[in-house]
């Protein structure tokens, strides 16, 4: 089956199931800081012309919690709960992905890699 | 007074709405005054009354209105906040309270903190707010730590009785040149505003671009910097602190981040009950951080009603208004209403219950020439 990015321009989908999705980012030309999702200005140093990069795919957890009740937006619950981390990209940017691991993953530090999940709404994070 | 003495209407509402400021007063009739809709996030009453003030400051309206609303009975449950679209709906599943919870989580992770420091700041607002006519929720007992801890979990580490209601409500605050006041109130007590900040992010590593961003701290810090200094006063100068609290955690850190506490030191407040009614001391110059009375926490995102109640509007049409004053603050009471979320805040003054007369300028801070960020009132 197919799968199709909630949103073009984020993440990318390899056509190989067994490969996982890069996040799509910038990098400046004249500071060099990377930023998630992709812009145009340097949110540093304002310089302009931002390069497109392949971000990840492994992230640092910088902090995590895992949230007792569905998915906001019932109209789109599937999951009665689930965890949401943020995870600091090798890069440097600090993204939110939300994430399918149990309540008992606690603690910040371990190694996250990115993965896609079918009909998930966000792109998804799962430990490796 | 009436609708016909306003020169000037800033609505706040936290919800999008085309027209719907002017949509809004036209239920209080059609005096064919300027009215600007305002939406900031938590901060949208706040900058609602923010705008009111710099309106009569300027000199172009000698009454200005600041009203502000919630419906979060309708927007809970998603009905109006599905996923969104774009790059919004990559965010927009994840529920507010996870946001502050990471927060919370970080900080317990560096400090130490446990879920008992925020369930005691809860317990310490819904005995507040008990004590509160105004309060939305109010309790028959008194509400413990452990009564807290064991209410139902939202997202780690914070529980239901951690949590703001969502709840509807709105609030109006009339701001005067003060020969208005004077001349219709004589004999009242007047608030001042004194220094008003507002602020939005400045760019560090670990910003996140996508969606909201909870608790940047030099925001909040740099904030509350520019409202000292242009108030003239310092944290120890501050006896009454509301701050957004849709969520217990930030009272920890906002205890810092105003300055009413070394970093680091805010769990030694709330093991002293320092911040609690009554509790002030010399060494901590602060008081309770309950909204007007309000219990616990409210949510963030009822923005307009919170940020108007908790920037005293209730209690300000009950009763005072508050005109525009060029120059030091007087001797008094110094509150700071803040939203440190969004980066606003505002200052006001209320003289001294005993000493009405001890007006008398304070010596000391200079203010700071051409502020970009602080209103100089």
């Amino acid at each position: 089956m197919a799968r199709v990015p909630v949103e073009d321009g984020y993440f990318t989908v390899p056509d190989d199931p067994a490969e996982r999705p890069r996040l799509l980012g910038s990098r400046c030309p004249a500071c060099g800081e990377h930023f998630f999702p992709r812009r145009h200005v340097c949110a540093r140093c304002l310089a302009e012309g931002c390069e497109d990069v392949l971000l990840g795919p492994r992230g640092r957890l910088w902090t995590w919690t895992y949230v007792h009740v569905p998915l906001f937006a019932k109209k789109d619950a599937r999951i009665d709960a689930y965890g949401v981390g943020q995870v600091d990209l090798p890069e440097g940017p600090r993204v939110r992905p939300s994430c399918w691991a149990g309540p008992t993953t606690s603690g910040s530090g371990p190694s996250w890699s990115w993965t896609s999940r079918p009909s998930a709404p966000t792109p998804t994070a799962a430990r490796s | 007074m009436t609708l016909s003495d306003v020169d000037e209407a800033f609505v706040g509402y936290i919800q999008p709405g085309s027209l719907l400021g002017v949509r809004a007063m036209k239920e209080l009739g059609l005096t064919g005054l300027p009215v600007t809709h305002v939406e900031n996030a938590s901060a949208t009453g706040l900058v609602a009354f923010r705008e009111a003030a710099w309106a009569v400051a300027s000199g172009r309206a000698r009454v200005a209105m600041a009203i502000a609303f919630d419906k979060m009975t309708e927007m809970a449950g998603g009905g109006g906040r599905s996923r969104g679209t774009g790059r919004d709906q990559l965010d927009a599943t994840i529920l507010p309270a996870a946001y502050f919870a990471l927060w919370a989580q970080r900080r317990m992770h560096d400090r130490g903190t446990k879920p008992e420091h925020f369930a005691a700041i809860a317990a310490k607002n819904w005995n507040h707010g008990a004590r509160c006519p105004w309060s939305d929720r109010q309790t028959d007992h008194v509400v413990t730590v452990d009564e807290v801890l064991a209410s139902r979990m939202v997202s780690e580490p914070l529980t239901a009785m951690m949590a703001c209601p969502a709840d509807d409500g709105a609030a109006c605050v009339i701001v005067a040149a003060e020969d208005v006041v004077r001349a219709r109130q004589p004999g009242r007590r007047l608030v001042r505003p004194v220094a008003s900040a507002l602020r939005s992010e400045t760019y560090s590593p670990g910003h996140t671009f996508l969606g909201p961003v909870v608790g940047p701290a030099t925001m909040t810090r740099d904030t509350a910097a520019a409202a000292y200094e242009d108030a003239g006063i310092g944290p120890e100068d501050v006896d009454l602190a509301l701050c957004h609290d849709a969520f217990a955690n930030e009272e920890l850190e906002y205890y810092e981040l105003l300055g009413f506490c070394p970093e680091g030191d805010g769990e030694r407040l709330v093991e002293t009950g320092a911040t609690a009614l009554g509790g002030r001391s010399r060494s901590t110059p602060t008081a309770a951080s309950s909204p007007a009375g309000t219990p616990a926490a409210r949510p963030a995102s009822r923005s307009s009603t919170r940020s108007c109640t908790s920037c005293g509007a209730r209690r300000a049409t009950a009763r005072s208004r508050g005109p525009h004053r060029a120059g030091p603050p007087r001797g008094g009471r110094q509150r700071v209403h803040g939203e440190p979320f969004r980066g606003g805040g505002v200052m006001t003054e209320a003289p001294a219950l005993s000493s009405r007369s001890s007006s008398s300028p304070r010596p000391g801070r200079s203010r700071r020439p051409g502020s970009p960020s602080a209103a100089r009132w």
